[in-house]
């Protein structure tokens, strides 16, 4: 079995983090919460998406290296535009399309630059793809990397910090870290605030030893009990939210 | 159809009526399969045949995951 430890950004990479760092802190820097509680050892961050500021802040602010799994859609927003618009569309309900395909074309190869910087495990769309994506997961986990992922799917409302329910599959990361260093790999539930700009974790959830598919099921729910009870706790009630047409459209969009 | 492969299913839809399975049989239309039984089928076909998956396959029926595995391990044993 292969001992691991956590392994911490270099010198290049310091450097260039900290200057994206630099410009973006200015508006998304979170402070962590209890950071000290978590161990010394990779783990699974799973977060809530909070539009494009969750991505953003946990780039800039978690202090491990880490690894995202991202849509690899994302990772060629020149071929996939015409879907990837319909993201921006819903996220900029007041832009006209010209607005909206302009702002596009500059935005997403500075964007694409950026994702591909932080050299993520690209995520299809197919189900085929999930057990090579996890196992390179894995692989990364080995290597002393903790993982970023954000399983929520469906549409949450955000002006609130709602939180959907989580994907189950991508749990099965806990089947090939055990047979790999033969630990109960981490997932470590992480409710990302935009409001308030922090970034809070719950109780880690290990992979347990039952069956793989009870495994990822439990995992799963667990996950989504603790970030909902976050989302409660740190988030917005409806009745909290001063712009009351903004959060019905969004309520609207999000239910039809 | 081999044995282990309908093992493997019949674990993660057990209502599965064998008699009725064919290589046309769809996962996901006509087993009704979920993204996570999807999942633990290929979790399990990998480690039962010892294959890998790229991500770039196409599973739409069980003909479909029959030639996969026949063309992985070199196996004509394992027919449809």
């Amino acid at each position: 079995m292969k001992t691991m430890t956590l392994r911490r950004r270099n010198g290049m990479e310091h450097l260039t983090m900290r200057v994206l760092v630099r410009s973006l802190s200015l508006f998304m820097h979170c402070r962590c919460d209890s950071m000290e509680d978590l161990p010394e050892e990779p783990i699974i961050f799973c977060c809530n998406h909070y539009e494009m500021f969750g991505p953003i802040a946990a780039v800039i602010s978690l202090p491990v290296r880490f690894k995202f799994l991202m849509n690899a859609d994302i990772l060629k927003p020149r071929e996939n535009m015409e879907e990837l618009l319909t993201g921006v569309r819903k996220a900029m309900p007041l832009l006209s399309e010209t607005q909206i395909r302009r702002l596009y074309n500059i935005v997403s190869p500075r964007a694409e630059r950026v994702f591909r910087q932080l050299d993520p495990v690209p995520m299809s769309q197919g189900w085929a793809g999930v057990i090579s994506e996890m196992q390179k997961a894995t692989d990364e986990m080995v290597e002393g990397n903790s993982i970023v992922i954000f399983p929520e799917c469906g549409m949450p409302t955000y002006s609130i910090g709602s939180v959907t329910e989580f994907r189950q599959g991508f749990a099965i990361i806990g089947e090939f870290y055990r047979k790999r260093t033969g630990k109960d790999a981490l997932f470590c539930p992480t409710y990302i605030d935009k409001w308030d700009k922090q970034i809070h974790f719950g109780e880690l959830i290990p992979y347990g030893r039952g069956p793989a598919r009870e495994e990822c099921m439990k995992v799963s729910q667990k996950l989504y009990h603790s970030m909902t009870t976050m989302a409660e706790q740190y988030g917005h009630t409806p009745e909290e939210y001063e712009d009351e047409e903004i959060l019905e459209e969004e309520i609207r969009s999000v239910h039809g | 159809m081999p044995q282990e492969l309908i093992d493997i299913l019949l674990r993660t839809a057990p209502d599965t009526d064998i008699s009725k399975l064919t290589n046309e049989t769809r996962l996901k239309a006509d087993l009704g399969l979920t993204s996570l039984d999807f999942i633990m089928i290929m979790f399990e076909i990998q480690d039962k045949y010892d294959v890998t998956f790229t991500g770039e396959e196409a599973f739409e029926t069980v003909g479909d995951v029959i030639r996969f595995l026949q063309e992985k391990t070199g196996n004509g044993q394992i027919q449809g």
